[in-house]
């Protein structure tokens, strides 16, 4: 599997927030192999271990979250109509009109309904809230209540298309596209080139306040610690600064969350090996993962590197394979690098 | 499962390329389907597309036919390219009537007759959203379509100003026994796969008809320019049946702003913002309904139009009659309509003309 196919395999799972163990199996066929060890934590983080044979070797932890923003189902309209809620940042803008999947008893499409134009007054252009929204799912009211019972996940429908220049759409690359990075990197290297065991983490919950990840930490006590998200690329819509554009590499964040040491051994390692990257300043919170792995247990050196992501939370998400693949050259890098681990394996 | 016949059709037909202005591949498809089963067919000036199919039998008044129009349209609604901007996105405008809501994020396919490439309609991430931004859609004039190129030239390397663009969306059946169909464009072109079947059962059924039949696809209704009614003035029919859809309401309105439901028959309309119906042949219409058990309903309200407002004033006036199949969340990506209202249409149809009173 080629990272592109790999990026799609792991972005079609189903795996709305806090219903990733819908996937398990699926991950575990498609990933499983190319590790050692695998296991579901308490939480349901799915974790993922890469021996490199020696005894009491260090630990690195690499962290991506495999969970998606979603809905869920909250009630039923008369005429075959579910009511629903966002699980996590769901853009409303998007929804009218556009496919979804129901992962009820039977797996089902749904479409979200529309304004219709007689109900449109002129100029109208308001959004409705999500709560004010139906899915139609062609379903007997009966059946559809006994079908997708409350509380049933609802995801985008993914469909990939390559763009020009290698610019691949599709839906949840928000972050399991991230994860097939990681996968693809650290498969990419011999066990015995490994300067430390390598414990891949696809977190849960991260939509809803980066949840899993500090367990998933807590539990596997790491030396360091490189997270993964995906950040923001400039689209006209936006204002200020063109930052972190499609194609412009490995986006690695500077801020006070994350260790400012590690963050510039990282960006030298890119620099040696002639990886692709920009730097971004963060000066706050950076809404990942790395907010959490930085204060578990002692506090673990954390580096976050991110892949830029234009149209992030819907289901045309668009990013560069080429960014891609530099962060996935990363992870090798940064596995094999003697120089991190002198500095920070304990 | 229960097989609906001729969703496959309505499949065919929904995935075509062919917004108002651009119906060349829609009427080549159509050609393909009809040349067999009609007397003489033509491509106007206009673009559309007119088949006849010849009366005979007894009922039949050779030396003063009687001709009877049935239309419907095969434009759909969509974009045209209007500029580049220097970052390699594309400026677009609509082609007949899109809700911006419905466009923001969507899945576009650019192009022309004869290229098609893939784009997307962007969308700022809702964390960078003002609240304020939340709660209005943006403006069709403000999107911008990311085909991936990363400057203006490579942008107009593979796009013209004037070039267009329909909703990318495969046609799918959906809902318990997939009975719902789900695709683009489906508001035209489900009274057109309709018009296909009625005149292939009309030739393999042998069967004769009282009048002289005109069966126009018809160009840019979606549009203020309307080719339906060069076909008219072509035909000069002394009646016109026009088929189209009406917009299913029911999922979101209540009563009273709720035109017709889904799945409750073909519609009727008394009128709409286009014309005032002929009331004899629409209680006509009715009557026949009742009495060939074809399930129908009555449009509750006068929103909308279709082509009949051009067909009725081409020529010296000519007697018009609306039928529509229900469709709901019609001009976007995913319209749904009802194969029990489809195969209701046909069977209208069939009843209207073999009953010879119009």
């Amino acid at each position: 599997m080629n990272l592109k196919e790999l990026i799609i395999s792991l972005s079609s799972l189903m795996s709305v927030t806090g219903y990733e163990s819908y996937s398990t199996d699926k991950l575990i066929e498609t990933i499983g192999k190319k590790f050692d060890e695998s296991y579901v934590d308490n939480i349901g983080n799915h974790i993922f271990v890469k021996r490199c044979g020696k005894a009491n070797a260090p630990r690195i932890l690499i962290d991506c979250h495999f969970d998606e923003i979603g809905m869920m189902v909250t009630g039923y309209k008369k005429g075959g109509f579910l009511k629903v809620t966002n699980v996590g940042g769901v853009d409303t803008r998007l929804l009218p009109s556009s496919e979804v999947v129901i992962f009820g008893k039977e797996t089902i499409p749904g479409i979200f309904a529309t304004t219709p134009e007689s109900d449109r007054r002129f100029g109208d252009d308001s959004l409705k809230p999500i709560d004010q929204l139906v899915i139609d799912t062609g379903y007997p009211d009966d059946e559809l209540k006994e079908l997708c019972p409350l509380g049933t996940p609802i995801s985008y429908k993914g469909e990939y298309h390559l763009l020009k220049n290698n610019k691949l759409v599709g839906k949840a690359f928000d972050d399991k596209a991230c994860g097939a990075c990681a996968v693809y990197g650290i498969d990419a290297v011999d066990s015995l080139d490994l300067v430390a065991d390598v414990y891949f983490v696809f977190a849960t919950r991260e939509e809803i306040g980066c949840v899993g990840a500090g367990p998933a930490a807590y539990g596997i006590d790491p030396d360091y610690a490189l997270v993964m998200d995906v950040t923001n690329s400039w689209i006209p819509e936006m204002t200020g600064m063109k930052w972190t554009a499609i194609g412009t590499g490995v986006s690695i964040d500077i801020s006070p969350v994350t260790n400012r040491k590690l963050t510039k051994m990282t960006a030298k390692l890119c620099e040696e090996k002639g990886i692709k990257y920009t730097l971004r300043a963060s000066p706050g919170s950076t809404g990942t993962d790395a907010n959490s792995t930085g204060t578990v247990r002692e506090g673990i050196p954390t580096v976050l590197c991110s892949l830029p992501l234009r149209n992030m939370h819907t289901a045309n998400e668009l990013l560069s394979l080429d960014d891609a693949k530099a962060l996935a050259d990363l992870v090798s890098e940064f596995i094999k690098s003697k120089e991190i681990a002198e500095v920070f394996a304990r | 499962m229960k097989k609906y016949y001729g969703t496959e059709l309505v499949g065919k037909l929904s995935e075509l390329f062919g917004p108002s202005g651009c119906e060349g591949n829609v009427a080549e498809f159509i050609i393909s389907q009809i040349d067999d089963c009609c007397d003489a067919y033509c491509t106007d000036r206009a673009g559309n597309v007119i088949a006849k199919m010849c009366g005979s039998g007894l009922e039949y008044n050779a030396a003063e036919p009687r001709k009877v129009m049935v239309c419907a349209h095969m434009d759909e609604v969509g974009v045209m390219i209007r500029d580049f901007d220097e970052d390699g996105y594309i400026k677009i405008a609509p082609i007949g009537s899109i809700d911006p809501r419905v466009l923001c994020g969507r899945n576009l396919v650019p192009g022309d007759e004869d290229k098609r490439i893939e784009g997307i309609v962007a969308s700022k991430a809702i964390h960078m959203q003002s609240p304020e931004e939340r709660k209005h859609a943006t403006p069709i004039y403000k999107m911008n379509v990311d085909i991936g190129a990363n400057s203006e030239n490579e942008a107009r390397a593979e796009l013209d100003i004037g070039d267009v663009g329909v909703f990318a969306s495969k046609f799918s059946l959906f809902g318990k026994d997939g009975r719902y169909m789900k695709g683009k464009a489906l508001d035209g072109r489900i009274p057109c796969a309709a018009m296909i079947e009625i005149m292939r059962s009309f030739r393999e059924s042998a069967k004769a008809l009282p009048c002289d039949v005109y069966f126009a696809f018809t160009c840019c209704e979606e549009t203020s320019f309307s080719a339906t009614r060069v076909a008219a003035q072509t035909i000069k029919p002394d009646a016109a049946i026009v088929l189209d859809s009406v917009e299913a309401g029911d999922a979101v309105s209540g009563e009273p702003s709720c035109a017709v439901k889904l799945g409750e028959g073909v519609a009727i309309s008394f009128a709409d913002r286009g014309a005032i119906y002929d009331r004899g042949l629409t209680e006509l219409a009715i009557q026949e309904a009742e009495n060939g058990n074809v399930k129908y309903q009555i449009k509750k309200t006068t929103s909308g139009k279709t082509g009949a407002v051009n067909i009725q004033r081409a020529c010296e006036g000519v007697k018009v009659i609306s039928l529509a199949v229900p469709v709901r969340y019609m001009h976007s990506a995913s319209c749904v309509a009802d194969s029990e209202d489809y195969i209701s249409l046909k069977n209208f149809v069939d009843t209207m003309i073999t009953a010879n009173k119009i």
